[in-house]
């Protein structure tokens, strides 16, 4: 960085640019205006670093991370109280000790309803373009009102009486005003839980230092599974980039067969083609978030692959990157050890249940 | 102060181009937008014959001459070609894909309408007058398939793109999702090789589908990888070294799915965005690409737009499907000719 000495010798044009712009990225970092928005010298402010393997987190600019922030969604996040009943927090069906998913098929809610789809890890949730299966959802920050106002799971009347509830309990008054100078609002609650949920990050994975140049990273199974992963079984068709998702959505087949099927985003988009399709999920940590696929319906990692191995389920939607694979057993056991080892994150995201305000 | 007075001009200079640099020069309001052709079943692909500005439109089963001094009339140049479905919903009857002249006298049609794996580079010799229709088997030369195999799982299939650069021939393919070949074809005395699969673009950029392919006014090798239909946003403009393959350039343009790239004589950026999932957000763009990063701004919007090229007087013609029907051959295609652009 030029001296304050030298910035004075420089007579050109092209120096004075220099300076100038030198002089605005000064100003620009005092006033804690760091790239996506994330506040770099402000108090509490949160260096959110992602793990090997993945990219930097996006982060709105309306949201920045900061640690009171971070604290406050946790808590709000193992809170039951921001149900009907008191029974059911957000981690209630996203765990940390199942994978951030909850080990159900579908998830049970307050009073013993169920729903009907399995309950998404929040691992790298931070990265997707859209939340929920069918992707209804734009952002964070927006879908972490919808399990709070489901009937079948938080069951809820309304925002305005979770604000109610909050504004009882004094330490959330406390905690809320430290952070948001206008307290305790649905937004606000939105927005601190979807912070807290930014940090629950897997990558730095075997996967990971293998890439990164340490050939003993994988075993010789698990690099024979990589080596299918990313050819013969054309996983990386659609489990692809740092989180092993492309973001989409895709038909599988899987609950096609049913009478009224659920038919996925084709409730959000009214389009054809999305008949059936779900999002993509994140393959990291995957061994630790069985049941598998939107409903659940597959106990275990082998069933999915068999899945796949068999083309997945045929209907008039069906994917075109679904087809038979013709896996040897063998191949699909070297697979699975891909997916098990490789994937598993040496710095597993595991987060204990916080003290809640009272 | 002798140094304000000298840099006084300079600095109003610079502020001048800083202003200047971001804008563009054409807007929507310059253009004058005609339409040549409509009624089309499913035009995807179109190439300019070098000598009489004759457009080449590839439809679902056919190739049509247009001569732009005649608009609204069309001749079916090479017919009988296979078809296939494309999409799950809306669902398009496609047949030849991207089409490219190596000469005057050679069209070059990359296939669509046979299954992945099966799928052929087809070469025509084509006249410069319209004449009986071809059969689209009567090939001059044919390149492929790249059947399943190592290099690709299911083989190659639905080549969107094709571009000469140089004594080789570039292929934009589909069929193998874990690796987005562009693929090559060698030509030797006016012969072509193998088509075989070259750059894998997905492993390359992370993201899916490359879709146009075009020669950059460096002469480089410049691919939109298109992305997936069902994420927004995310498409790129690359560009590789032709003959090294490596890249030189990747941005993220946010466009949702570009399906056309062309170079103005002035060495502009354009592109099509067929925008699957927002269709009024589709049309045709112009994208300033600075370092790492781009912005693109829309021209004119346009639904469902498919491909483009430059024709020798700066013209632009592009290709378009229109509102699909519930499926099949649409017959609501059309050619647009964009005129004004710099």
């Amino acid at each position: 960085m030029r001296t304050m000495k030298a910035r004075m010798r420089s007579k050109t044009v092209a120096g004075m640019a220099v300076v100038a712009g030198a002089f605005l990225l000064v100003l620009s970092v005092a006033n804690g205006q760091g790239t996506s928005g994330q506040s770099q010298a402000a108090p509490g402010a949160f260096q959110l670093e992602a793990p090997k393997g993945l990219d930097p987190v996006p982060v709105p600019d309306d949201n920045v991370m900061t640690h009171p922030k971070v604290e406050l969604g946790k808590r709000l996040f193992f809170d039951p109280r921001l149900s009907l009943d008191n029974s059911t927090s957000c981690a209630s069906c996203h765990d940390p000790k199942t994978g951030w998913s909850d080990g159900q098929p579908v998830s049970d809610g307050v009073k013993g309803k169920t729903g009907t789809r399995n309950a998404p890890t929040v691992m790298n949730a931070a990265y997707n373009y859209f939340q929920f299966w069918d992707g209804r959802s734009p952002s964070l920050e927006d879908q972490a009102m919808h399990p709070i106002l489901n009937p079948v799971e938080m069951a809820m009347p309304s925002m305005d009486e979770v604000v109610a509830k909050l504004k009882k309990v004094p330490g959330y008054q406390e905690e809320f005003g430290k952070v948001f100078p206008d307290g305790i609002t649905a937004t606000n609650l939105q927005k601190a839980i979807a912070a807290f949920e930014r940090t629950i990050l897997s990558g730095n994975a075997p996967y990971d230092h293998f890439e990164a140049g340490d050939k003993s990273a994988l075993s010789a199974a698990a690099l024979r599974g990589k080596d299918l992963f990313f050819g013969k079984a054309n996983c990386a068709a659609c489990h692809s980039g740092p989180s092993f998702t492309d973001g989409g959505f895709h038909n599988t087949g899987v609950g096609m067969d049913r009478d009224n099927p659920d038919v996925g985003r084709e409730t959000v988009t009214h389009l054809l083609g999305d008949r059936g399709s779900f999002k993509t999920p994140t393959l990291r940590d995957i061994a630790r978030t069985a049941p598998y696929m939107h409903d659940g319906s597959l106990a275990t990692l082998e069933d999915v692959i068999n899945l796949y191995d068999k083309g997945g389920i045929i209907n008039d939607q069906l994917d075109e990157e679904m087809f038979p694979l013709n896996l040897t057993a063998e191949e699909k056991k070297d697979l699975i050890t891909f997916l098990k080892e490789g994937l598993a994150s040496d710095n597993y995201p595991y987060v204990e249940v916080p003290t809640l305000p009272q | 102060m002798p140094f304000l007075k000298t840099t006084a001009p300079l600095l109003s200079l610079s502020v001048l181009a800083t202003l200047l640099s971001g804008a563009s020069l054409v807007s929507a309001d310059d253009l004058k937008m005609t339409t040549i052709a409509s009624g089309l079943d499913n035009p995807c692909g179109i190439a300019i014959q070098p000598d009489t500005g004759h457009l080449f439109v590839t439809c679902n089963k056919s190739v049509l001459r247009i001569d732009p001094k005649a608009p609204g009339k069309t001749h079916e140049e090479i017919v009988g070609f296979p078809t296939d479905v494309y999409g799950k919903g809306p669902k398009y009857n496609i047949s030849g894909l991207g089409a490219s002249f190596l000469d005057s006298n050679t069209l070059v049609v990359g296939g669509g309408g046979l299954p992945d794996g099966k799928e052929i580079v087809r070469f025509y010799e084509v006249g410069s007058t319209p004449g009986q229709p071809k059969k689209a088997d009567d090939m001059k030369f044919k390149s492929g398939p790249i059947p399943p195999g190592k290099d690709s799982v299911r083989g190659e299939g639905n080549f969107y793109g094709v571009v000469p650069i140089g004594t080789t021939l570039f292929i934009s393919c589909n069929g193998d999702d874990t690796k987005g070949w562009v693929s090559t074809i060698a030509l030797q005395g006016g012969k072509p090789g193998k088509l075989t699969p070259t750059i894998a673009t997905k492993v390359v950029t992370g993201v899916d589908a490359p879709t146009p392919v075009a020669k950059s006014p460096e002469g480089e090798l410049a691919v939109g990888q298109l992305g997936e239909i069902t994420v927004p946003h995310d498409s790129l403009y690359t560009t590789y070294d032709p003959a090294s393959h490596k890249l030189t350039k990747k941005v993220k343009i946010g466009l949702h799915d570009i399906t056309g790239l062309a170079f103005s004589k002035s060495g502009k950026i354009y592109a099509l965005d067929f925008a699957w999932l927002k269709p009024e957000d589709g049309g045709l763009f112009t994208i300033k690409v600075d370092g790492d990063s781009a912005k693109s701004t829309q021209l004119q919007k346009i639904l469902h737009p498919t491909a483009m090229a430059f024709a020798a007087d700066g013209s632009l013609y592009i290709t378009a499907l229109g509102q699909p029907a519930d499926s099949g051959s649409g017959m609501k295609g059309s050619v647009i000719k964009i005129e004004g652009l710099d």
